[in-house]
This record gives structure tokens, C-alpha cells and sequence, in this order.
């Protein structure tokens, strides 16, 4: 029973993790931009909706404003700064460091500095393999697999996904071929930080937010997109789902006193076995070398 | 006049007010250090204060901050008297956004640069431990609230000649997190308790006393367990914890831990009460219906009291920061006392630089603060203080929490 409670409580997080990082390793997929500013977007998708919910509006409204605002944001990121940096993208890397910052501060002066919860939908329970959960935590961990899975269905089926990909092997030949590849970075980037800010106002409903606490989800995403290899979707699903179940395990089975070392240990058994990461064949691009 | 005259003329009137600047600059420099710069007959004293104004911390260190900046613009409003001198204070405030080594670095610039003369701050312990090592060695006077120099400064008291804790022990046979915790399982008729406590300074000081306290009590501790700062996911914990289904689940510290692993405690019916270390939020918004079987306790006292004094500082407070006080609102009522306890002592020591004749006068003694939402103080001959602090229940119902307010004794119980 214990396992199938730490399985299924893993696999959870793993889809929080999963909704969390696919942002990060599209527009790195994509624009070979490493976005340290990626966790300020779930922050700020967390106070949203937090304000929102303060303000009356129903949470499934709150998350959708929370959806769209921060996709605005990230639109505007990329085509006021990102979109400046693609002939260097160490430059896309010092600006999101800067952006991080930035974000952090507003938020604070927005929101303040203390820790912020969103009122769950519903605090009720429900029975798996004999093991409680919360159905709002259900209801979090599958919305985040649904929208990987269904941000990947898009770019696997639809001809934007076409287009996507197309740019993503070799954005010089897509333009030469009549594709405005600006249009693909900005709606992907700006899909990217929806997903992130859809993230962050579901997980506040479990856990509260605070300013500063883009740290976490940033280093989270970095963890699975490292483990599911840069720029592959799939990917994100795949090492979301063992990050989450790993840790969890390992918790439950090791010790909690190593919990902070499960991630890294996984991290470099992945690279040590299939260096670049599990779906290395699969990203959007496949690197040469 | 030639060309070359007043081409001449004016090099000379360049230089002069080049020497002039320079001679007025070095002027305000001698004004600005220790010796003290004088403001309309007031010489000013130079006090430092270094909290984690942003970052995570600062929800405990603001309004920590927020207290001692009270304090001090009512004491600047008509100054004071020490060995027949004016003064009033001049802050220099330092954020250190949360890092340790941000918070150490400024430190040093205070005590080095700024010359403070005593130092306000840090509240939270991974910052406030390092800091303390640079004021100790720098022969400035410190008042912290931090529990882990606390808990340093009762086995090595050695080391903090100049330091005053302000906030009581939570270790040891009179510690908050002992005593309540005696008290609750006493309360209670704990037989099973498991204890949930972050994997920081903060987290290593409660975590033993709080065991040593239901032990005392007759309960035998099945869970005892810290999680690392960055946890997000509680659920491994929490299902541990249902397994062994205990009396009495204590977790801790800020509402970003105890308010997903109450919710989720809940939600298995993983026991049958719950302490948290802080505040009443994990309590009232864990579930859709607020629980009642809860009891938190705080080392320092806050809104619950209802006093007129505490009730007019809270009206203060407001009116100052702008703010409506948060569940740390407490931090600000512990640091506010501490200015005017800085004053009384530079009185009785007739200097306000002979650090070790302040000192000695923080030491050993009952402070009063007529008016003041905490009236009395006493304080060791170590530096550590006893000031009042609460723990309170729901047991009667979510609108009408019971707070008890306790005075922390140096004696042994």
C-alpha cells in the first residue's frame, strides 16, 4: 500500500513538474534561449490567481485569467526582449537573470512578501488502491499532463506544429521558405508561459506562493528538461512523471533525510547512462554532434 | 583685462571652489562617522539594522524591521538626554534580501563603515548566526530574536559579550517549544505524537524540545522527521505519518509547510490533533470547514492579545507601515521594545559608546515599558530575554480562539 500511495503521490507531482517545465524547453528547443526567469512565471500565475480568488472571481475563472495574463507577459517578453538575442543567446541568458529579478521585486510591491494560498476547489478526498487523495491534487497533477500532452498533440499534429518544427531544425531555411518564424517564437513562447502560469495558479492551491519562490520551480524545470532531454515534450512528460514517482519513492523507501539528493542522484544516473537525456533522438531538434 | 588675465582668473576661482568642495567633503565625513553629526542641537548616534527586507525570510524579518523603525522614530520625535547631551538616532538600514552572505557583508559595513553602535537584526537564524559572529567581534551591541543564537548562547555565552536575544528559548527545561508542548500533551492525553519540522536552524532548535516536551508529558514520539527548505511535495511525509495514525501531529514553521501538509493530514485523517508552530492559518484554511482540534504557540506575543496597549500598538502599526499586521506581526512587537531599552541603558551608563557599561546595564535586569504592549522584560546575566509569549486553541471554536499569555522564566521548572 505504501508503494501505491507514493507511486500515485509522485506521479502527481510529476504532472505539476511536467506543466511547469515544458515552457522551458520549448522556447530552448526552439530559440536556444535558457530562461532562469521561467519560475517567476508560475509565481506570478500564482498571485493572479490569488487575487482573483480574493476578488470573488470562481478559481476556474482565476486560472484561466491566470492562463491568458501570463501568456500576454510572455508574448511581450519575447518580442521586447528575447526576440533581440537570438544571434546570442547568452545574451537571452543574462537578461532572463535580470528579468528574474525584476519580476521578483514587482511582485513583491504588488502582492507583498508573505506567502499567499489559493482556496482549493474542493478539499474533499477520494480512495485509490486503498490510499486517501486529495481530489484537488488529482485534479492539478492530471490538468498538468493534459496540457504537456495536449501542447505536444499540437505540435506533433497541427500544421503550426509543422511550422514549429520546421523553424526549430533550421530557422534561416523557414524563412527563406516564406515562414515568419518571429510569429512561431512569440506563440511559443508565449504558450510556454501560459503552461507555466496555469502551473503556478494550480499548485497554489495546494501549496502557497510567495515572492520569492521562483527559485523551486525553476530548478525543478531545469531538473526534468535535463532528464527528459533540452527541447523534447514527450520528454517533459516522461521525466516529470519518474522525477515526481523518484522522489517520492525514495522518500518513503530510503530515507526523507536524503530527499533534497534524490533529484541529482536521478540527474546524473540519466546523464551517465543516455547523455543527452532519455528522448536524446526525439527533441524538436536534433542537435548536430 | 588680457585674455591670459581672465583665463587666469577663472583657473584661480575654479581651484577655490574645488578646495572648498573638497574642505566641505571632508567636513561632512568627519560629521558622518561615529562622533556623531548634529542636527539642530541633537548629535546623532549611529544604530544599524539588518534584516531580510525581501526574500523569504522577510515575512518574519519585515516587520521585525517595521517595530524597531517605530520604536525609533517615536524616540527621534523629541530625542533623548544621556550625561546632559542631545541625541537622536540614525538608521542605517541594510536589506539583505534573504542571503547569508549578503546579510554577513553588511554587517561588516555597518560596523566598519558606518560605525553603528548597536546593531538591530537579523531575525532569522541562518542569517542572524553569522551576523552575530561579526558584532561579537566587533564589540557592537546586537538584539536578535534568533533562536539558534539563542540556543548558542546558553552553551557558549563566552562568545556573545555584547548580545541580547530577544525572543525566549525554545529549548531547554523553561523553553516555549518544551513547555507548550508539555503542556498540550498533557492537555490532551497524548500517548502518540509525530513531529514535522523544516531541515533548517530554525526547524534544529524546535525539533528537540518539542520531543523533550511530550515525552515529558507520557507520550512516545513514533515520527520524528525534518524535510528539506525547498519541499513542495509533502505527501511521502504525510502518508508515513497516516500509517502510524498519532494522537498529536506537530509540524512547523511558516504557512508555506503547514498549511499543504494540514490540508493533507486532513484529508487522511492522519491525526486526531494538530499543533503548528506560528500561526492559526494552517488551521483555518486546511479544509472547507476550519479545524478545531488545533493548537499553535508563538515565542513572542502578536494581535491575539487584546489589550489596550497591543491594541493601540497594532492601530500604530498600521498607520505607520501603511499595513495590516500579518501573522508575524509578532516580530515587530518583540523588536519594538528594544530602542527604548537601548536609550534607557546609555542613560544609566551616562555614554552612548562605552559599549561594555551599555551592556552591563541589558544584563540581569527587569526592563519596564509603561505603555508599551509588553510592560516588563526580564533579561539574563547572559543577554538572553524572557519576554511574554502565547499559545492558544481553537478547541472552543474556529471564532473564538483561546490565547493564553505566558512569561518565560530563567529559573528551572
Amino acid at each position: 500500500m505504501q508503494f501505491s500511495a507514493a507511486l500515485m503521490s509522485g506521479l502527481i507531482q510529476g504532472g505539476i513538474d511536467a506543466a511547469i517545465a515544458v515552457g522551458l524547453t520549448v522556447t530552448f528547443g526552439i530559440m536556444d534561449i535558457v530562461n532562469f526567469a521561467h519560475g517567476a512565471f508560475v509565481v506570478l500565475g500564482g498571485f493572479i490567481a490569488f487575487a482573483c480568488t480574493s476578488a470573488g472571481i470562481p478559481l476556474w475563472a482565476s486560472v484561466l485569467v491566470a492562463l491568458v495574463a501570463i501568456g500576454l507577459v510572455g508574448a511581450l517578453l519575447e518580442r521586447g526582449l528575447f526576440r533581440f538575442t537570438l544571434r546570442n543567446p547568452f545574451n537571452g541568458l543574462v537578461i532572463s537573470l535580470a528579468l528574474l529579478a525584476l519580476m521578483q521585486e514587482s511582485i513583491s510591491l504588488l502582492f507583498g512578501t508573505s506567502s499567499e494560498p489559493v482556496r482549493p476547489f474542493t478539499f474533499a478526498a477520494v480512495r485509490i488502491l486503498g490510499t486517501a487523495f486529495g481530489i484537488e491534487q488529482l485534479v492539478v497533477g492530471g490538468v498538468g499532463f493534459a496540457a504537456v500532452g495536449g501542447y505536444w498533440a499540437w505540435i506533433r499534429y497541427s500544421r503550426f506544429g509543422l511550422v514549429t518544427r520546421a523553424v526549430a531544425q533550421d530557422r534561416e531555411m523557414a524563412g527563406l521558405l516564406g515562414i515568419a518564424y518571429g510569429k512561431v517564437f512569440t506563440l511559443n513562447f508565449a504558450i510556454g508561459a501560459a503552461l507555466a502560469g496555469l502551473a503556478g495558479s494550480l499548485v497554489a492551491t495546494i501549496q502557497p506562493v510567495s515572492a520569492f519562490s521562483a527559485s523551486g520551480p525553476t530548478f525543478t524545470a531545469f531538473t526534468v528538461i535535463i532528464i527528459g532531454t533540452l527541447g523534447s515534450i514527450p520528454g517533459v512528460i516522461v521525466a516529470g512523471a519518474l522525477l515526481g514517482v523518484v522522489q517520492d519513492l525514495g522518500v518513503t523507501f530510503l530515507s526523507a533525510d536524503f530527499a533534497s539528493l534524490y533529484p541529482f542522484v536521478l540527474v546524473l544516473l540519466v546523464l551517465v547512462i543516455k547523455p543527452a537525456g532519455l528522448f536524446g533522438a526525439r527533441s524538436l531538434r536534433v542537435r548536430a554532434g | 583685462m588680457t585674455r591670459q588675465t581672465s583665463s587666469m582668473r577663472r583657473r584661480i576661482v575654479r581651484l577655490s571652489a574645488m578646495a572648498a568642495a573638497l574642505g566641505m567633503l571632508g567636513v561632512l565625513s568627519a560629521c558622518g562617522s561615529s562622533a556623531g553629526v548634529s542636527s539642530s542641537g541633537y548629535t546623532l548616534i549611529p544604530v544599524g539594522a539588518d534584516f531580510s527586507l525581501t526574500g523569504d525570510f522577510s515575512q518574519y524579518d519585515l516587520p521585525g524591521y517595521q517595530g524597531m523603525e517605530i520604536a525609533i522614530s517615536q524616540i527621534n520625535q523629541t530625542g533623548f538626554v544621556v550625561d546632559g547631551k542631545k541625541y537622536k538616532f540614525k538608521v542605517y538600514a541594510a536589506d539583505n534580501q534573504s542571503d547569508i552572505a549578503t546579510g554577513v557583508t553588511q554587517a561588516r559595513s555597518l560596523v566598519n563603515d558606518d560605525k553603528v553602535v548597536a546593531l538591530f537584526g537579523p531575525v532569522v537564524s541562518p542569517i542572524a548566526v553569522p551576523v552575530a559572529a561579526v558584532t561579537q567581534s566587533s564589540r557592537v551591541l546586537e538584539f536578535t530574536p534568533s533562536i539558534a543564537v539563542g540556543a548558542d548562547l546558553h552553551t557558549s555565552p563566552s562568545k556573545y559579550p555584547y548580545m541580547i536575544v530577544t525572543e525566549p528559548p525554545t529549548g531547554g527545561p523553561n523553553g516555549v517549544a518544551t513547555v507548550e508542548s508539555r503542556v498540550v500533551g498533557k492537555q490532551v492525553h497524548a500517548r502518540t505524537v509525530a513531529v514535522l519540522q523544516p531541515a533548517d536552524a530554525t526547524g534544529e532548535a524546535d525539533q528537540p524540545a518539542i520531543v523533550e516536551g511530550f515525552e515529558e508529558a507520557g507520550a512516545k514520539i513514533v515520527y520524528n522527521q525534518t524535510f528539506p527548505d525547498s519541499t513542495t511535495d509533502f505527501s511521502p511525509y504525510i502518508q508515513k505519518v497516516a500509517a502510524l495514525h498519532p494522537d498529536v501531529l506537530v509540524v512547523g514553521f511558516t504557512d508555506a509547510e503547514m498549511i499543504p501538509m494540514i490540508t493533507e493530514a486532513r484529508q487522511l485523517g492522519a491525526a486526531k490533533y494538530y499543533v503548528g508552530l506560528g500561526s492559526e492559518n494552517p488551521a483555518l484554511k486546511s479544509g472547507s470547514t476550519a479545524l478545531t482540534n488545533y493548537f499553535w504557540f508563538l515565542p513572542v506575543v502578536g494581535q491575539e492579545d487584546t489589550q489596550p496597549a497591543m491594541t493601540k500598538f497594532v492601530a500604530t502599526f498600521k498607520k505607520f507601515t501603511g499595513q495590516s499586521p500579518t501573522t508575524d506581526f509578532g516580530y515587530a512587537v518583540n523588536m519594538y521594545p528594544w530602542p527604548f531599552a537601548l536609550v534607557k541603558a546609555m542613560q544609566q551608563a551616562k555614554s552612548v559608546t562605552n559599549v561594555h557599561a551599555i551592556e552591563s546595564r541589558l544584563r540581569n535586569v527587569t526592563l519596564s515599558f509603561a505603555g508599551k504592549p509588553v510592560s516588563k522584560i526580564a533579561v539574563g546575566s547572559d543577554g538572553q530575554a524572557y519576554p511574554p509569549y502565547e499559545w492558544c486553541d481553537l478547541l472552543s471554536g474556529v471564532n473564538s480562539p483561546r490565547c493564553t499569555q505566558e512569561s518565560a522564566t530563567s529559573g528551572s521548572s
